[in-house]
């Protein structure tokens, strides 16, 4: 592979720029206290599940599809998860999440292919199905991880580890298989995916199984870090994952300008946003309709943008010299 | 005439569904009843029946004509919490009476509806997103607002004392029933739902008529929201508090609402919708309250069965449909 | 002048490549029955769309009683008193018939924001009583309708506008024997007062019965207009395809040429409404032409082949591998491959590039263990095909959706000829494509035949399955009617005569 030139892309320019806006913006805002080594950590461990269920939903996302149940996913899968942690054997944590994951993405994905019923109906009715299972087996209590888990999965090491390993994993099913390319291609068309004779149903499933299983995989680190899970463990989780694709640049409607790295830029955006408010003492309120103002000229950006400027990324994306073309 | 006699044959099997439907409800309502054992159809229960009824109801008919041309606004939760918290505001700590609490929260149901549709036609937001989004503006705007009215300090929930007669019972299923046959007029009667129905079937086909998608679209949410404020109304002249909500709680109270339309939607052929929200608004009711009944605690399985019957619905909705679902 | 109710005067028309009208000029007398003819893609219909507001002229006039006569909108021409009932179905379902008829103008008969149904049910019932329209139900709802019912509703709502001028689209066709009776009757009664109907039909017969003037457009150029005494339905065919076979655009052989070894074997595929008990074998190296006018079923043939209807009754099996194909994936599986009459809609990405468009299908055959894809190897295929098949593109990341027609099909065609085929079923597949294209693409469906690919040929255009194809088979009312050879009586006459 000859090597990639940088592409002077204004969709990745964009929200780059703005997310090195708002850090500056907030940091001369707070004095400082916004890249203090206590925030950045707090900063970091707040990413860290975004990134890893936002590698799950972007699937959903670049499919045209949508999944907004992951706030009590994460509650239910890391609750009985925790719950066969102690019951049990800690060896269990992860394998039980991923299996509710998994279970809960079947799920999705069999009434929305099967039975035509739209994502969004399924994921929110279930958000609101499984938060009630969660008050039925946790009610007010709250169940704390084992402490060698905690201990283990806190870690910097640990995280960074399975950031990685997972990165390399998603990746790859995004970017290097033909799953990943039916994903996108379902969402630029579906019909024509369909008359290609690719089996459409049995990738949506697929997709939404693996956004289940990112979910409750971030889940633990979640509830790692909060120490236990309680019934409100991780309310609105599924906005802010929603919000760190959109607003980075992935189109609602999906296709292939779903990109993971914009992922990579978003996180972290919607979090120092949201911790730079914290810090200024913008109140909770607030914050919330920060988000939906954010989210709202996101996604019109990102409309406006891929319309307007398709053509001109077209002409600046420099090809490999050695392949030519005949004109 | 040719095929009068295929006429009649096809409107008797309409007819027979039709009877069928009715039966079935009606055999419904019995086992609801025996399970429980006989509490569900008591007189006093019943009157409990229809005072949880007029609320999804009256957001039934409202969401029958905001999301008539496909626009789903999920908004609508929080925009009526909003105004109905500014008609109490208005009517009681402000003295205004029976007037500020219609007349505000009609108009602020309306206005902020308006937005979100705005939204989603004008820039071509999606609806869901436009409406999610809304949704948590308003939200904040609310608990802003509650948070510097100096007369809350210690709670955030303003309270409905007087001004409440809409909220007994005689008057509940009177508005009921007038809800329904408000919009059954509007329904069979006028241009605007004619229109909506064109518009939300095939864009082409209503343009090709003459027909004016935005503005039908738009004169569509506005009476919708009426419907969606004058239930927040009656709701509140029934409870007396009104709680502000934050991180999309607001999209709760839409829950019966949707399972309420989606089943009507699935019986659209037999019965006409309003019709069929006026029945499931009731079916919904009974068994929610056959759950109660039996013990299932609220906030918990209650909360689980909801999500459940909407997905439920929505698949019975859906059935026959055969275009591209995301 | 005033014999003359309506006029077109140099009207062109065009999409992209195609010409679908060009400097079309007629006269509409009053009273008269004014047939229009041709076959698909000749631009009738584009020709009424224009008339009746659909859709604008890129150049040329219309008047209408003399005054220039320029709708922008259907609604337009309504108030200009002319009206047409179009060919697909402009019905709403969840509406009763009654709204329907008067969609778009029921504020007329609103009083206090209620609209008067009874009043509506009166103005219908005077438009059914004055033109001996049958009634239809008008209560309920449209989508219980039959389809011939839908048909009557949507002629009455035209007449709600009170047009001088109606416009008929094969509106007979849906029709039974005594429902086009009272069609006829009614045509005669409207024009005896002085108001004209412009008709576009399929059957002949019925035009040169019905109709006065006939009209024949063929390639968007209007050949002749000639009084009905002068014609009959052979002379009517003859215009509508007598054309030149252009030279070597296709092959030059003229006898059937294909191997033995059967490839697909079809017995009896049905499909309720669309076609019933077509039955053929294909063989390999061989290529199937597939006939028949637009409503006879043979882009639905194409689709249920490819097992994307599921309603399809009827065996369908890969010969070679013994395999029965039920769904796309059996398709593909054996080798074969589909191209849809809709690209832009079924075949490619139009946002996408070119890369990813031609990538796709070819996806399974590139990827390796663990369903790995290299975007390298994808890449090596990608421009191989764009140089093999010379698609004129910018770099293969251009966006699809700015090629020409004819590069679209390319890529459309190409990423599927790349693959290693057994069989292709193509409908249409130089629809929107210019000459240069064309060529092109006959070009390599012949090497391809050359190399033993089984090829159904599904068209609307008569000379391109007279010109590649080894057998054509015509379809009819639903049903396969024959299978002409090529060392037969292959020529247009024969097939207008069979089809039409």
């Amino acid at each position: 592979m000859s090597k990639k030139k940088l592409k002077l892309d204004l969709r990745v320019l964009a929200p780059l720029s703005i997310l090195v806006l708002v850090v500056v913006l907030f940091t001369i805002l707070t004095k400082g206290a916004l890249l203090s080594a206590y925030n950045l950590q707090n900063i970091l461990n707040q990413t860290i599940p975004t990134i890893i269920a936002g590698m799950g939903m972007i699937f959903v996302i670049s499919m045209g599809g949508t999944d907004i149940s992951h706030g009590s996913l994460v509650a239910l899968s890391g609750g009985l998860a925790v719950i066969a942690a102690t019951k049990l054997s800690s060896a269990l944590l992860f394998p039980v999440a991923i299996l509710v994951g998994a279970a809960s993405g079947t799920f999705v994905g069999f009434v929305n292919t099967k039975f035509k019923v739209p994502s969004f109906m399924i994921t929110l009715s279930m958000n609101i199905a499984l938060r009630a299972l969660v008050n039925v087996i946790i009610g007010a209590q709250t169940f704390q991880m084992p402490k060698s888990s905690r201990v283990l999965i806190n870690s910097i090491p640990f995280k960074l580890i399975a950031i990685i390993v997972l990165l390399v994993i998603i990746t790859y099913i995004f970017n290097y298989t033909r799953f990943g390319l039916y994903v996108k291609s379902i969402g630029e068309n579906e019909n024509a995916v369909r008359y290609a004779g690719i089996k459409v149903n049995k990738v949506k499933i697929f997709a939404f199984v693996i956004s289940g299983i990112m979910a409750s995989i971030a889940g633990i680190f979640t509830v790692a870090r909060v120490g236990g899970v309680n019934n409100t463990l991780a309310s609105s989780f599924e906005m802010r994952i929603m919000m760190a694709l959109f607003v980075a640049g992935v189109p609602v409607k999906g296709g292939l300008e779903s990109k993971l790295y914009k992922l990579f830029i978003g996180a972290p955006l919607i979090t120092i946003l949201e911790s730079g408010m914290v810090l200024c003492g913008v109140s909770g309120s607030l914050t919330q309709a920060v988000r939906g103002l954010v989210l709202i000229c996101a996604v019109y950006l990102t409309r406006y943008m891929s319309n307007n400027f398709s053509e001109i990324n077209d002409k600046n994306n420099i090809l490999d010299s050695n392949e030519a073309v005949a004109e | 005439m040719v095929k009068q006699k295929d006429r009649m044959a096809f409107s008797n099997n309409k007819l027979k569904i039709q009877v069928m439907i009715f039966i079935g409800l009606f055999l419904l309502l019995l086992i609801f009843h025996f399970i429980t054992g006989n509490r569900l159809l008591r007189t006093d229960n019943i009157r409990n029946l229809i005072v949880q009824s007029v609320y999804p109801a009256f957001l039934g008919f409202g969401m029958m004509f905001i999301f008539g041309a496909g626009f789903i606004d999920f908004s609508i939760g929080a925009n009526s919490i909003f105004a109905i918290n500014m008609g109490v505001l208005t009517a009681q700590y402000l003295g205004w009476g029976y007037f500020g609490l219609i007349f505000t929260t009609i108009v602020l149901a309306v206005i902020l509806e308006h937005i979100t549709m705005l939204l989603a036609v004008r820039l071509e937001i999606p609806s869901w997103i436009a409406g999610l989004a809304m949704a948590l503006i308003y939200e904040t705007c609310l608990n802003e607002i509650l948070f510097r009215l100096p007369f809350l300090k210690g709670t955030n929930n303003l309270r409905l004392e007087d001004y409440r007669i809409l909220g007994t019972l005689p008057f509940m299923a009177g508005l009921w029933i007038l809800s329904f046959i408000v919009a059954s007029l509007l329904y069979h009667f006028t241009t605007l739902s004619f229109n909506l129905q064109a518009v939300g079937t095939s864009p082409q086909v209503a343009t090709a008529m003459g027909i004016n998608s935005s503005k039908t679209i738009y004169t569509a949410a506005i009476v919708g929201s009426i419907f969606v404020a004058v239930g927040a109304v009656v709701n509140i002249s029934y409870t007396g508090q009104a709680y502000p909500t934050s991180g999309l709680g607001s999209i709760s109270i839409l829950f019966k609402p949707l399972a309420i339309t989606q089943l009507a939607n699935s019986v659209a052929r037999y019965i006409n919708k309003p019709l069929g929200i006026m029945l499931s608004s009731f079916l919904i009711s009974c068994v929610f309250n056959v759950l109660t009944l039996l013990g299932v605690q609220s906030g918990t399985w209650q909360e689980f069965f909801l999500g459940a019957i909407v997905i439920i619905c929505g698949i019975i909705s859906n059935m026959k449909n055969n275009r591209v679902v995301k | 002048m005033d014999n003359i109710l309506f006029s077109v005067v140099n009207i062109s028309k065009s999409f992209g490549v195609t010409k679908a009208n060009q400097n079309i000029s007629l006269e509409i007398k009053r009273g008269c029955v004014h047939g229009l003819a041709g076959e698909n893609g000749s631009g009738k219909s584009t020709l009424a769309s224009i008339i009746c507001g659909i859709q604008q002229p890129d150049s040329g006039e219309m008047f209408k009683d003399g005054k220039l006569y320029k709708p922008l909108t259907p609604l337009e021409a309504n108030k200009n008193k002319v009206a047409m009932v179009v060919q697909e179905l402009g019905v709403v379902g969840t509406l009763s018939p009654l709204v329907n008829m008067f969609l778009g103008s029921t504020q007329k008969y609103a009083k206090n924001g209620l609209v008067n149904l009874n009043k509506m049910k009166e103005e219908a019932r005077k438009v059914f009583e004055q033109w001996g329209i049958f009634e239809v139900p008008l209560d309920g709802m449209a989508e219980e309708l039959s389809i011939e019912y839908r048909k009557i509703l949507e002629l009455a709502r035209a007449l709600t506008a009170d047009p001088d001028l109606i416009i008929l689209d094969e509106i007979s066709q849906a029709l039974s024997y005594d429902t086009r009776q009272m069609l006829y009757k009614f045509i005669e009664k409207f024009t005896s007062q002085g108001k004209s109907v412009i008709m576009i039909t399929h059957d002949l017969e019925e035009m040169v019965e019905v109709c006065d003037t006939v009209s024949v457009l063929r390639d968007g150029v209007l050949i002749a207009t000639k009084d009905t005494s002068e014609l009959d339905p052979d002379k009517i065919r003859n215009m509508m395809i007598g054309r030149k076979i252009e030279g070597d655009y296709y092959r030059t052989d003229k006898k059937e040429n294909y191997q033995e070894e059967v490839v697909i074997k079809a017995e009896n595929l049905t499909v309720p409404h669309k076609f019933e008990n077509i039955s053929f074998e294909l063989h390999r190296g061989e290529i199937l032409g597939v006939c028949g006018l637009s409503d006879a079923g043979i882009h639905d043939l194409g689709s249920a082949i490819f097992g994307l209807e599921a309603q399809r009754t009827g065996n369908l099996y890969h010969i070679p591998s013994g395999t029965r194909l039920n769904s796309p994936d059996d398709v593909i599986k054996t080798k074969g491959a589909y191209l849809s009459k809709d690209r832009d809609a079924h075949g490619l990405m139009l946002d996408a590039s070119i890369f990813h468009n031609i990538a796709l299908p070819n996806a399974v055959d590139l990827s390796g263990r663990m369903g790995f894809l290299s975007p390298s190897k994808m890449r090596k295929l990608v421009n191989k095909v764009v140089k093999s098949f010379e698609i004129k593109a910018k770099n293969i990341n251009q966006a699809t959706k700015s090629l020409s027609g004819g590069n679209k099909q390319k890529v459309n065609l190409s990423r599927w000829l790349t693959k290693d085929l057994d069989y292709i079923i193509l409908d249409c597949p130089t629809r929107g494509v210019d000459v240069g294209v064309k060529a092109y693409i006959y070009n390599i469906i012949l090497k391809a035949k050359q190399q033993g690919l089984a090829v159904l040929l599904i068209t609307d255009e008569l000379p391109e399955a007279l010109g590649m194809s080894d057998r054509i088979m015509v379809l009819r009312d639903h049903k396969c009617i024959t299978i002409l050879n090529r060392s037969g009586d292959f020529s247009e006459a024969k097939i207008a005569e069979v089809m039409l």
